[in-house]
Formats: structure tokens, sequence, C-alpha cells
């Protein structure tokens, strides 16, 4: 269905191409994982197989690009090409479910009756049915995002490219919208190329994988099960089933149990999940009854948790559980309208969000929203500046932590996404808060990045800073986490030690909880280190080779 | 569901009531008209809505005040302000209060009802009114109100964002940060908009230079038309040009629109509670445009000057000034079926 051939392309004034020698082939009815790390070129391939790029963007393009056989052209492209992308707010075009789905049948000038098939036919597809009357803004992100697929879809193109279309979701979103996709691509044969960090969510679904090499140098395709080793930082699953010598290495938890059986249970128990925090003395931050309320909706409803220094607790929960709200809440850009917050013993509700962000660094979820000025060490001073603290060595200090020393003169803006991450971090940790509030810092963060990060954190957890993050991304919450929360509907649903709350969720529980229930294990390296290794390596299961394409 | 169409004209006949009279009793009734009507439309979860009362009142009186203290007309002095207050100076008169207020009354019934309009018709319903040669502004307005709303909010997370790092935000220049990532962050919405235009097949047309030539050769017509029938006698060669001008207008309105090859999924079909509507609003232009002989333009051009008076109505033109309750109806048997 899609062949390219040696696919060069250099945006406008680059020094090095963004795709370098790209050949690959996908059939008809492939569920292909773009993989690959950050600045691989995922986004610039998808949107030339898009016919986006060069057309829009500009730069030069060079190679074939084929589609069923033809040289793709930017009208073949929108014939037979769907896109959809990240954010399913910034792509809309209407603010009502049935007028975006029809929209370009509009523009195509499609007979109305042939619009009502359609449409209908795209919202039983991806079960829109009930919220076809409703405006885009009532809707969650992973609603919003099947009426963007639905959208694409509606032309009925042979081809749906989609650009980390999971990323900004809850688990439970991102399944409905990775199981719609599997139905289409089951059903009817649709050629699916998705680009996902997290790739341990896609791995079950997808057929082949395309795995471009650093800053798009090439590309190489294969089965999930040929390619899994050679990706850089790969699901936990993949890590534990590599260090064990599993063979062949097991791509979902269905897979991976059969190996994991054979390890004997542990002799201790896993301690009982504990209730909700409760308000007490020596907590760094304490949070007791908070109550916020926009218009009729009580978002936070009577919530109370505790950070202490040196621990990361992580907050979890359905999208709208109120997650957002509590961080905001606590540095003030939301007014609470009951309860109590307390810094160190004492009340900073009601006080300034300037004030209050001397003491609380909050990193919101867009990074980029607090990023504006010429260089990277003038973020961290105009922070400064904006508190009247004096600009002294802490700053050198920061960015070497950091690791930005070496682009400190850099436009922020210009810097990759990891690095755009760092400086906002460095934005708000200049004035040395002790207690740090991150709002889904790995949101369109790839593995190895992701890493960097967790290592930052765990610097700074050594040095005493309390940690709340706000996060999707269960596996990172896994490897940082010291406490977790549950949250939903604004309340505590449960609190605890990481590894009592995130093992007992079906919902938040990482791969190695999923694999080793009730053991206490949530990452690779805790699994490996309670496993006896020398029992239980190597094992080969060359007979019973699990199915492509089982689920979680 | 009422037609666009018969709510542009509901509005129409509000305008052309509201602006042919001073007449209080008139002005109150079409006021009291367009306040009910605006209770019974269903309020959208997604919709702002104003209050009617607090924006009536402020209407009336800005405007009363305005009136009493620049016109100095009126026989019912309630005050004489001294002569040094340069503008203000002289005697205020309930004359000018009442004038004042009731022009308030006009312009805050005129805002009202196209407000009750707006919020009765999704702007999306409007804008499939457009004929096709204005498809590119219509995508324009649709992209529009989907953009408005994502630019403040991104103006609103960009000032949190500054707050948590210690910007205040009390003088204009700590407004400066605020400014770099806006403006950075809509042209990449807008580049992301244009990608997803882009893929889904929007192709911006160049379809204007079809219909241009007698677009403009019928304005020009037009023009010249107005300026025969202004200067020569008699009037008829001149009003025949501009009928000729017209009608190259939309020829060339209708070329251009070929190029687009838009359609319309939503086809609103027309009822007949539709027509009862358009009967309404036949029955208050009939009335507030002096059609009929039995009524005259006197009780409609009540003024207040030079001493105040009680104005004179017409029963007639009252009775059909309440032909704008017609949408209530409809609206009402919405609600008892349940449709939303």
């Amino acid at each position: 269905m899609i062949t390219t051939n040696n696919l060069t392309f250099r945006h406008t004034d680059a020094l090095r191409p963004a795709l370098a020698g790209v050949t690959l082939h996908l059939p008809v009815g492939s569920f292909a994982l773009l993989a690959g790390e950050s600045g691989a070129g995922k986004s610039t391939l998808l949107r030339v197989l898009g016919g986006l790029v060069p057309q829009l963007s500009g730069g030069h393009l060079t190679g074939d690009v084929l589609l069923a056989g033809q040289p793709l052209t930017p009208a073949r492209a929108s014939d037979l090409v769907g896109s959809v992308f990240q954010d399913p707010e910034t792509q809309a075009i209407t603010d009502d479910v049935t007028d975006e789905i029809v929209f370009a049948l509009e523009q195509a000038g499609l007979p109305a009756d042939t619009m009502r098939v359609r449409l209908e036919e795209v919202l039983d597809l991806l079960d829109l049915v009930p919220l076809r009357r409703r405006a885009l803004a009532t809707l969650s992100g992973g609603e919003r995002q099947r009426v963007m697929i639905a959208a694409a879809l509606a032309r009925q193109p042979q081809v749906l490219l989609l650009d980390e279309p999971t990323s900004q979701l809850d688990p439970q979103s991102a399944d409905a919208v990775l199981q719609a996709l599997v139905r289409l691509n089951h059903d009817l044969g649709l050629t699916i190329v998705l680009a996902e960090h997290r790739i341990e969510r896609v791995l079950p679904f997808a057929d082949t994988i395309v795995l471009l090499g650093p800053h798009g140098v090439g590309a190489r395709v294969g089965t999930p099960r040929e390619l899994i080793g050679e990706i850089a930082v790969p699901p936990p699953l993949v890590q534990l089933g590599r260090a064990l010598g599993w063979q062949p290495l097991p791509l979902t938890v269905r897979d991976g149990m059969r190996f994991a059986r054979t390890i004997p249970p542990p002799s201790a128990t896993l301690e009982p999940p504990q209730q909700a925090a409760t308000f007490r003395d020596g907590a760094l931050l304490a949070i007791r009854d908070l109550r916020v309320e926009i218009g009729a909706r009580r978002v936070l409803d009577d919530l109370s948790l505790v950070l202490r220094a040196g621990e990361t607790t992580v907050l979890l929960g359905r999208n709208g559980s109120g997650k957002t709200t509590l961080l905001r809440a606590v540095v003030g850009l939301v007014r609470a309208t009951a309860g109590d917050i307390q810094l160190d013993g004492h009340t900073i509700r009601g006080l300034p969000t300037a004030t209050i962000c001397r003491s609380i660094g909050y990193l919101p979820q867009d990074p980029q929203a607090l990023l504006f000025a010429e260089t990277v060490r003038a973020e961290l001073l105009t922070t400064l500046h904006n508190h009247e603290l004096p600009a002294d060595a802490g700053v050198d200090l920061l960015l070497g932590e950091l690791g930005l020393a070496a682009v400190a003169q850099s436009y922020p803006r210009d810097l990759s996404v990891g690095e755009r991450q760092r400086v906002a971090l460095g934005a708000i940790m200049i004035t040395r808060p002790r207690v740090l509030l991150l709002d889904e810092p790995t949101r369109g963060l790839d593995s190895q990045i992701k890493q960097q990060l967790a290592a930052i954190l765990g610097t700074w957890r050594a040095r005493g800073t309390a940690t709340l993050i706000v996060t999707h991304d269960v596996e990172f919450a896994a490897q940082v986490a010291d406490h977790a929360i549950l949250l939903a509907e604004g309340r505590v649903l449960n609190a605890g030690t990481a590894a009592a709350v995130l093992g007992a969720s079906p919902l938040f529980a990482p791969q190695i909880a999923r694999l080793f229930p009730g053991r206490g294990w949530l990452t690779a390296q805790q699994a490996l280190a309670g496993i006896d290794t020398t029992d239980n390596r190597p094992h080969n299961d060359q007979t019973q080779s699990p199915k492509p394409g089982t689920h979680l | 569901m009422i037609h666009p169409w018969a709510w542009m004209l509901w509005m129409l006949a509000v305008a052309v009531a509201a602006s042919s009279t001073r007449n209080p009793l008139y002005l109150a009734i079409v006021l009291l008209c367009v306040l009910v009507v605006d209770a019974a439309v269903p309020q959208r979860a997604t919709q702002l809505r104003l209050r009617p009362w607090p924006l009536v009142a402020g209407f009336v009186v800005l405007a009363a005040l305005l009136n009493l203290l620049s016109v100095r007309a009126g026989r019912t002095v309630l005050l004489v302000l001294p002569e040094w207050l340069l503008l203000f100076g002289g005697p205020l008169s309930a004359e000018a209060l009442l004038a004042g207020a009731l022009s308030g009354l006009a312009l805050a019934t005129l805002l009202l009802a196209f407000l009750v309009g707006m919020r009765a018709v999704p702007v999306r319903d409007l804008i499939r009114l457009l004929p096709r040669a204005f498809a590119p502004t219509a995508v324009v307005v649709t992209i529009a109100i989907t953009f408005v709303p994502l630019l403040v909010r991104q103006g609103q997370q960009i000032a949190e964002a500054q707050r948590v790092r210690g910007n205040r935000l009390a003088r204009l220049r700590d407004w400066i940060p605020l400014l770099v990532p806006l403006l950075i962050g809509a042209l990449e919405r807008a580049f992301q908009l244009a990608e997803s235009l882009t893929a889904r097949g929007y192709v911006a047309a160049t379809g204007h230079a079809h219909g241009r030539k007698p677009l403009l050769a019928g304005l020009l017509l037009a023009a010249v038309g107005l300026a025969v029938q202004l200067l020569v006698a008699p009037a008829a060669p001149g009003i025949a040009l501009q009928i000729s001008g017209v009608a190259l207008v939309a020829y060339g309105v209708w070329q251009a629109g070929r190029a687009f090859p838009r359609s319309s999924y939503t086809h609103q079909r027309w009822r007949p509670t539709d027509s009862a509507v358009v009967i309404g609003v036949i029955a208050v232009l009939v009335a507030y445009l002096a059609l009929l002989p039995t009524l005259g333009r006197t009780t409609l051009a009540y003024t207040p000057y030079p001493r105040l008076g009680l104005p004179d109505a017409e029963p007639a033109r009252a009775l059909l000034t309440l032909g704008l309750l017609w949408p209530l109806a409809v609206l009402l048997e919405r609600r008892d079926t349940g449709i939303r």
C-alpha cells in the first residue's frame, strides 16, 4: 500500500535532513507502529505520507513515495489518506461532533444523502452514535480523539496515519481509541501507521514496526518480535524478558505470563493498601479537606493528602478526575472553597500564586507556555528577577544539573522537546523550592528522555524535595514513585505505597505488576532484584509461540 | 426548530419596529415580546447568556444620562447646572431625560433581539445561508468560532504559567512575557489547523475570478443608476439601471459560486410553523411601516419635547406588534414534545 524508496527530506535552511534514505514497504491492511527516538523524523514521515510535507512546510524532498503503486500527489493523498494528529483540540475545525465529521464531505460537495450514509457508518464504527449531537467542548479527550478519527475516515481513505493519538489520554481512553483502530484494521482492512512513544500500549496490536534510525537516517521494517530488541529503551516487559533470556521475547503481558508462572512466589507478602493519607504533623505539604467548586460542579471533594521531604508521590486518575485542579489549587491558580493547605506548618491558602511559587515549583502541562526569553540562561534569570532574588552561581549549577550548560545561550524554542522540558523545569526550580508539582511531565517524551527526567527527579528527591506528579504514564509512575494516590471524581480512591496502589489497580497497574500480581514489583529492575535469576534463565518456548496481536 | 431564515426575518421585524418609533407604549410591547421569546429559547450547554434586565437597565440609564446632560431642549426643568461646566452647564429637563431613556430602550431592544437570534440559531446554520461564492468566508468564520476560544484559553494558560514564575502581572511591562508564547502558540495552532484542513481535502479555491467581471460591472451599473436617479429627471432610467446592476451582481455571485463544489449536510426544511412566524413578521412590518391606510404615523412619532405628555396609541398597531410572539408557539411546542 505504501512504498518509499530512498526518501530524503530536508527542511529549508536545515543543516541536516530530517529524513535520509528511508526505504520501506507496507502491504495493504498493515497495522504499523512507527518507532524511533525523539527527532528521528516520525512526525515528518507521517506528514510526507499524508501529502502535507513539503506542500505546506516547504523544504526539499527526494526519492519516491508510492501509494497503491502510484506516485503520491497532494490530490491522491487527500483522497486516499486520512491523518489524525496528537492534540484533538487544535485539529478541530468546528465545535460540534456532526459538523466536524461532515466538514470534509461538505467541502467536497457530496450530496446530502451520501453524507448521511457516511456519517452513520463512521459514527457506528467508532461508537459515537450517542455523542452525535454533542459540542466537542463537552467531550472527554478520548471521545474527541475518536471524533477526529471519524472525521478522517468519513472521506473513506485507504490509509490512516496517526501521530501520537493517545499521548494525552488516560489508559482507559487510550485503550478505547486503540480498540477502535484495531476494529478498523481488522474489519475494513484499513492500513494504519501510528507513531507512539509509549510503545507498550501499541505493541499488542501492531503487526509491523517501522524503526527510524537516529536523526531519520534509514528505516528498518519488520515484525514486532524481529525489531523489539533493537529499540533503545523497550517496554519493561521486554527488558525483563531480555534480562531473563525469555525466548521468544514476550510482547504482551499474556505472552509473558507463561514465563512468569515458572518463577516461584516470593516469601515476603505485599503490604495492604493504606487508606487516604491523613493530615498529620511532619508533612512538608499538607492538604486537609480541600474543596474546589467550579460553577455548580464540585471538582475536589474534601480531599486530604500529605507530601513529605524526599518522597515522590504520583497522582493518577481518569481525565477529569480533578488531578490538574488539585495542583492549580495548591499554587493558588484556582480558589479553594473550603479546607486548608499548609506548607511546612504555615497556611498558604489564599496567598498570591507568585508568593507560593517561590517555595513550590509547578510545571504546567504545556511547558512551552513558560518560555519566552532569548536564551536558556535568561529564562532562569527572569524567574529570579520576578522573585527579587539575586542571580548567583546557582544558575550555572542548575544548568549543569539539567544538562543544559552547553545550550545556555541558545534560544529555548529552538531546542529539542526534552531540552525544552528541562529549560521549563529550570525556570521553576531556580528558586530551589522544597516542593515540586509536575503536571504530565512525560507527555510527548520518548523513553530515553523520560530516563533523563527520572534521573533528575531522583537527584532532587535525594536532596529532600517532595514531589507530586500527575501522570497517565503508569510505567514512568512505577519507576519514580514512592507513593501513589488514585483520584476519582475529586476524591481519593486509594492511597499508599506505589507498590500497593499501582499493583492493586486494574487500570493503572504497570506491565510488571500485571505479570506478577501481588508480589509488589512495579519495574523490571525490581522484578530482577526479586527473582533468583540463576533458577530462572534461560527459558525458551519455541513450541508455543504467542499469537501476534494478542491483547494486554 | 425554527428555520434560520424565519429567525432572520424575526430579527428584522424587531429592528424595524424598534427603530421606527419612540412611543414608549409600542417600545414596551416590542421589548416584552423579545423578553418572552428570549426566556423560551433553550439554553445550550456551552453558550454564554447575558441576563436581559441588567442589559436593558444599563442602556436606558446610560442613554438617559447622556441625553440629559447634552440636550438643552424641554420645558420641565429638573436642575440647572452652573454655566462654568462648559459642556454640561445649563438647565437639565425631564423631556431630555425621557427622550434619552426611550432611545436607550430602543437600542437595548435591538441588541437583545440580536442576542436572542444568535442564541436560537447556531452560527454555523447562519453561515450555511451564505451563497456558495462566499464559501471561503464561511470556512474562515467557522474556524474563528473554534479558534478564538482556544486562543483565549491559551492566553489564560500562559498568564498562569508566568504567575507560577513569580510574575505578578501588576504593571504593563509584566504582560510582555505573555505576548511571545501567545503569538508563537497562535502561529503553531494556525499551522496545525492548516494541516488539519489540508488533510481533509480542503483546498482554498481561487474561484473569485469566475464572477469578478459581472460583479464589478453590476456594481458600476448600480452606482451610475443611482447618480442618474439623483441628477436626472425623470427617475425611471436611473432605477432601471440600478435594477440591472443588482441583477448583474446576483449573476456574478452565482457565477463565482460555481467554483466551489460545497454542499450542506444540514438541510432544514421550511415548515408551516416557519410560515406562521413570517406571518407575524409581516403583521409587524405592516404596523410599523404604516402600510395600512387605517394606521397613521402620528402615534409612532411620539416625542416628549417640548413638554412631557402622555403618548397616544392605536390598539390595532399594539395588537399587530404581538406578531413578534409567534416563535413562542414553536419553542413551547418543542419543550412539550421534549425535543432538544
